[in-house]
């Protein structure tokens, strides 16, 4: 893993230092990480091509379906 | 008046973003004031599932699983803090009931986790597609006070049966 240095505001250090108190989080490190996995996250769905669950299944449904429903195969747990 | 409080299993869920024959109802049931939608971590767990059996099956792509997996945890999250679906966590409760069920109606495992949770979550309606409907069958209806309902019926049905409860109750 990479170390990284980050300068941080005074209010930022007591916000992220508050959130590790009230136990959140185990360390500053991690809430800065979980920060960022949310900016990631923020990142992607800029991408995804569809806006709404309609646009979803519209997209979908022009696939070749191989499997019926969501328990197809369902002898996996037998 | 008092919501209805509707359990939408996994199945049903899947048809919310993956199957257009079925979506009208569960849209329906998200939309309509009179219900109060629930599901579980449990359904959540069972769609990633599904969408990686597609590309197992290449059905669909990576590219497409992952971005289709981001847009359902997104927009559950979405209808969670509209109020319009509460997605429960799984406790020991609800094992321990499911446990039951597997034993008293030779249920998968699975199943009988949603109807666990359909039940200490005090849901009078599950959504559920053909394939499970066909399982979850009529015994289980009249021992457990449950309706069971299939995404494939109409809107009409569904709104004609709640009536029916209505005036039976």
């Amino acid at each position: 893993m990479e170390v990284a240095s980050v300068r941080l505001s005074e209010e930022e250090k007591k916000f992220l230092e508050e959130l590790v108190l009230k136990g959140k989080y185990s360390s500053i490190s991690e809430a800065l990480k979980a920060g960022i996995y949310e900016l990631m996250q923020e990142e992607k769905l800029k991408e995804l091509p569809w806006k709404s669950r309609e646009e979803v299944r519209e997209y979908f449904s022009k696939k070749e379906k191989k499997l019926k429903g969501l328990e197809d195969l369902v002898d996996e747990e037998d | 008046m008092k919501k209805i409080e509707c359990y939408l299993e996994s199945s049903a869920l899947w048809n919310l973003y993956y199957e257009e024959e079925g979506s009208e109802l569960v849209e329906y049931c998200l939309n309509n004031s009179q219900f109060k939608c629930k599901s579980s971590i449990w359904s959540q767990m069972e769609i990633i599932r599904g969408i990686k059996k597609r590309e197992n099956q290449e059905e669909i792509s990576s590219d497409e699983a992952e971005k289709l997996e981001l847009f359902i945890e997104t927009d559950l999250k979405n209808l969670e803090n509209k109020k319009k679906i509460t997605m429960e966590e799984i406790t020991n409760e609800e094992i321990l009931l499911a446990k039951r069920f597997i034993r008293r109606y030779n249920l998968y495992a699975s199943d009988a986790l949603h109807l666990a949770t359909t039940i200490t979550k005090n849901c009078q309606v599950i959504i559920v597609d053909d394939y499970h409907f066909k399982r979850l069958d009529n015994t289980i209806m009249i021992n457990e006070g449950l309706l069971i309902f299939s995404t494939k019926k109409t809107i009409t049905d569904l709104e004609e049966k709640m009536n029916l409860e209505k005036q039976d109750g």
